[in-house]
């Protein structure tokens, strides 16, 4: 070991190269190489030589690092290493904690708190008469986080200690979450130091009688104390129970006084206790509080959970109320009021809702709700509908009854749901057949999903008569259905006029013959080329694999990126060359696919190159090659 | 073949990033990758496509037409009147005074920059008819931009849902607006009065050449927009507003943002309830 700590001077490409011989060298120089490494700056080499030390160096010579006093960085690098042996360094942390250097003890109890395993609580317990304060503070957080209720008698005796200790052992008690703390936090909520962190324990253990500890603190101190806090603590602690508790006397009243109050965050917090409460007073008024401070439509607030009396107000209302509304009809679909639903469902709904309400009715069967899915499926534009049919489903009745008695639903739309609804293939496709071109176009779009009654129709007939109409439909079945039959179709209506439908469904279809006439259209240059680069990839093969190669030193930086992005799809061993020589492009898009293949095909000039990788400044690019490194 | 649904993976997310902050300085990090899927989804449906990565190739090459449905779904326009008066009453304490005489004479402007469907520009108009301060000003003038021009429609119109006013009272409601029933349900609509003065544009912080008007602001508000913004996107935007706010001018953000040892231009001054950004002499 170097003693002294030494000046970083090796450059960024000895340390690559260094990092590479590693595994090579003799012992001894290995251990001083790591050392020098783990000076370095850049993340990716330090992260390397970190876990190779970890792997490494023998368990005398760490226990050194943790006590090299003056080189902070070799301690870190030793409390780093042996957090990464995990639990094969188990053994050796818990002999670190009967270590004479009270900063060797400290430094194994954070370990063992990185390290969660519950056999480190006894020996942490003992650690916890240890004459370092230090010590003693750290061992009270270790066992807040591995520890159980059964250390709790060892950590009441310190809040009455100094204070670093009592601040230490009121974070522990909340953090072990047992309600038997709750006596003992309630008693010093008033201190002045520990007050605001028993507040916030009381909260994160949760209950009944924390609640009611903190309600009634608040209630008499709220002049005093910091409101915006308490009250968001108070909040929580509230939706945190499994039913709405009676409130302490004259709390309701004292809430309702803050809930115009100037400051945002306290309205909020207020409102959230109201309506966790279940007063039903200001309900309206709290509910658009909440919805000021909560922006996501697609997530109940936690103060309503309970709340299935508020599902007719909420439907009544719009944008993320009403959404809500819906997410309490699938949590309580039996207290929802049909005629709710059904009033909700007349408006068109906004993209936020949609989710929420097709949550909500897959829940409810009432019949009427059933033939009001039927109003709301038809004001949807076209390309939503398909996100509707698994509902059509659960309300098949109804809808069967609604389809049999209105006229005016439009001849597309009565094919598409009969089909849903179950009609056989034979009635699907005749119906489909009697239909105009257009209409048919529209209904084939909604039934993709049929793929038994799709195979059966006559795609090829009618790309030939008419491809205008079917192209675009029928390229979006054998896509998805990977009917490559369709394939010279397709063909032929690229060589007439370049569609992006076309060039997709074709690198979807793996269609090599498509190949040169993909080619052609890079040259001169077309708006659709990262498409039609894509689907090159998607097809591969040597034309294809040839013709990327060429773009991805075109010069112009758009067409590099996806064609070293298409390549990466379909190199082989021929082509990483190629990735190799552009570790260092300016364009992350393209190191990425540099990882990516270099990943794949595992030789050893490949690892340097996804060594230099997984240093990169983006953290997306390193993470991959590290990925594939550590793999 | 192509799975029904998608989702968005860590590589387009990162695309799609580097798009985004390019056009409109918005960044989405990975704790909302699934808050971004779900707004580009209906996009995905729309343009009958499988695969975010297909969106994506669209993007590049039939931007123009996608532009705005993009725009409209990535953004959050979610806005009310009278959010946060704290900074509108500061105004009215000594601020406004202290504005009206550094800026030039007769004259009092603000930008309203990511102004939604209006709320923010029209409250503050709102108040600032309501100052003394104000009223001897021969032009008041307040400029909303926003990227999202349906958005700005509905600003001109000034009709507005109950939502939109939900923290006012009955008195003031009925002082500000006029209560219409329409197809869509109760609206809203603002008083001409406090329309006036109050023009709208489309326009990009990113973008200082989209800006209305080349001559500096007295103060520039730019509350709950620069929260969904890329570290390099925020950073443009500062720059932008001093060079659109004049020296001594104010730059005022929503109260869960601060730049704060971002920027050499602005300081951070308190008043009363809010913290304001002071244009500094350079
Ligand atoms: C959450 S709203 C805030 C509205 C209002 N300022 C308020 O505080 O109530 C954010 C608005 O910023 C707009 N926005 C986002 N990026 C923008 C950009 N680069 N330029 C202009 N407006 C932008 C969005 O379209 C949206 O309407």
């Amino acid at each position: 070991m170097s003693g002294a700590p030494q000046p970083f001077e090796t450059t960024w490409q000895e340390c690559i190269e260094l990092l590479d011989r590693l595994p090579s060298m003799p012992v001894e120089e290995r251990l001083d190489a790591i050392e020098r490494l783990i000076r370095n700056p850049s993340p990716g080499v330090r992260s390397r030589s970190l876990r190779m030390g970890a792997a490494a160096i023998p368990d005398e010579r760490l226990k050194e690092y943790l006590r090299a006093d003056a080189d902070d960085v070799l301690r870190n690098a030793g409390l780093e290493m042996l957090k990464m042996r995990g639990n094969r360094g188990f053994s050796l942390t818990l002999l670190l904690l009967k270590d004479d250097d009270p900063d060797v003890v400290l430094q194994a109890v954070i370990v063992l708190t990185h390290l969660r395993d519950p056999r480190a609580l006894e020996p942490l317990r003992s650690v916890l008469h240890h004459p370092d304060p230090n010590v003693v503070q750290e061992a009270i957080v270790a066992i807040g986080q591995i520890g159980d209720a059964r250390a709790i008698p060892d950590l009441l005796g310190f809040l009455e200690a100094d204070s670093w200790l009592q601040m230490a052992a009121v974070q522990a008690l909340g953090n072990l979450r047992s309600p038997v703390a709750v006596p003992h936090l309630k008693g010093l909520l008033t201190d002045f130091m520990a007050g605001p962190l028993a507040a916030e324990a009381l909260a994160r253990i949760g209950g009944l009688n924390a609640f009611k500890a903190l309600a009634q603190h608040w209630l008499r101190f709220r002049n005093e104390v910091d409101n915006e806090t308490t009250l968001g603590l108070l909040a929580h602690l509230l939706e945190g129970l499994a039913n709405a508790p009676q409130a302490p006397d004259g709390l309701v009243v004292a809430l309702d006084e803050l809930l115009d109050n100037d400051q945002e965050n306290i309205r909020v917090a207020v409102a959230r206790c109201l309506l966790a409460l279940e007063t039903g007073t200001h309900d309206a008024e709290a509910l658009n509080q909440v919805a000021s401070s909560h922006r996501e439509a697609a997530i109940l607030p936690a103060c309503i959970h309970h709340r299935s009396d508020l599902i007719p107000h909420l439907l009544a209302q719009s944008g993320l109320q009403r959404a809500w509304g819906f997410l309490l009809v699938a949590r309580f679909p039996k207290a929802t009021p049909a005629s709710a639903v059904v009033a909700a469902l007349q408006h068109s709904p906004t993209p936020d809702q949609l989710g929420p309400i097709l949550r909500a009715l897959s829940k409810v069967r009432a019949p009427e709700v059933g033939s009001a899915l039927l109003g709301f499926y038809l004001r949807l534009p076209e390309e939503q509908r398909t996100s509707v049919h698994p509902l059509i489903k659960v309300h098949r009745r109804a809808l069967l009854d609604r389809l049999a008695a209105d006229d005016d639903i439009d001849p597309p739309t009565r094919v598409v749901l009969s089909a849903l609804l179950g009609g056989s293939s034979g009635d699907v496709e005749t119906s489909l057949l009697e239909l105009g071109a257009q209409d048919r176009v529209r209904a084939l779009h909604e039934l993709l999903e049929l793929e038994g009654v799709m195979r059966g129709l006559p795609w090829l007939r009618w790309l030939e008569e008419a491809p205008e109409t079917y192209g675009a439909v029928a390229a979006e079945f054998a896509s998805r259905a990977g009917l490559r039959d369709l394939a010279p179709n397709f063909r032929e209506m690229l060589k007439q006029e370049t569609r992006p439908f076309l060039i997709r469904t074709l690198g979807e279809l793996g269609d090599r013959e498509s190949v040169p006439l993909l080619i052609e259209l890079l040259e001169p240059e077309t708006p659709f080329e990262p498409l039609v680069l894509e689907s090159l990839g998607r097809v591969g093969g040597p034309e294809a694999r040839s013709a990327l190669r060429a773009a991805t030193s075109s010069g112009r930086p758009q067409r590099e990126r996806m064609a070293y992005r298409a390549l990466a799809r379909c190199a082989t061993e021929e082509d990483d060359e190629i990735f190799r020589d552009a570790t260092d492009h300016s364009d992350w898009y393209v190191r990425l696919s540099c990882a990516e293949v270099l990943g794949r095909f595992s030789r050893p000039e490949n690892l340097a190159a996804l060594a230099q990788l997984a240093a990169d400044p983006v953290p997306i690019v390193a993470q991959r090659a590290l990925s594939f490194l550590e793999a | 073949m192509v799975e029904a649904t998608a989702s968005l993976t860590l590589e387009e997310l990162a695309l799609f990033n580097e798009l985004l902050a390019s056009k409109f300085g918005l960044h989405f990090p990975e704790h909302k990758l699934e808050i971004l899927e779900s707004r580009l989804q209906p996009r995905l449906f729309a343009n009958r496509l499988h695969r975010f990565m297909d969106y994506y190739l669209l993007l590049q090459y039939d931007l123009k037409r996608e532009l705005d449905p993009l725009t409209r779904a990535i953004t959050n326009n979610e806005s009310y009147f009278f959010r946060e008066t704290s900074q509108f009453e500061a105004l009215d304490n000594h601020l406004l005074d202290e504005l009206s005489q550094g800026g030039r004479a007769g004259k009092l402007r603000f930008l309203s920059a990511g102004c939604s469907s209006g709320e923010e520009p029209y409250t503050l108009n709102i108040f600032l008819r309501g100052f003394p301060a104000a009223l001897g000003k021969d032009t008041l003038r307040i400029d909303g931009i926003d990227i999202d021009n349906q958005r700005l429609e509905m600003a001109e119109l000034a009709v507005y849902r109950p939502t939109s006013l939900r923290v006012l009272n009955q008195q003031q409601c009925s002082r500000y607006f006029a209560s219409r029933s329409g197809a869509g349900g109760a609206g809203f609509e603002l008083r001409p009065a406090f329309r006036r003065g109050v023009r709208f544009s489309r326009g990009n912080i990113l973008d200082p050449a989209s800006y209305p008007s080349s001559e500096p602001y007295d103060a520039v508000f730019c509350r709950n927009v620069l929260i969904y913004f890329s570290e390099t996107g925020l950073k443009a935007a500062i720059e932008n507003f001093a060079r659109a706010v004049r020296i001594g001018g104010l730059l005022f953000l929503g109260h869960s943002e601060s730049i704060i040892g971002l920027t050499k231009a602005f300081q951070a001054e308190r008043f009363g309830q809010c913290i304001a950004y002071r244009r500094k002499d350079s």
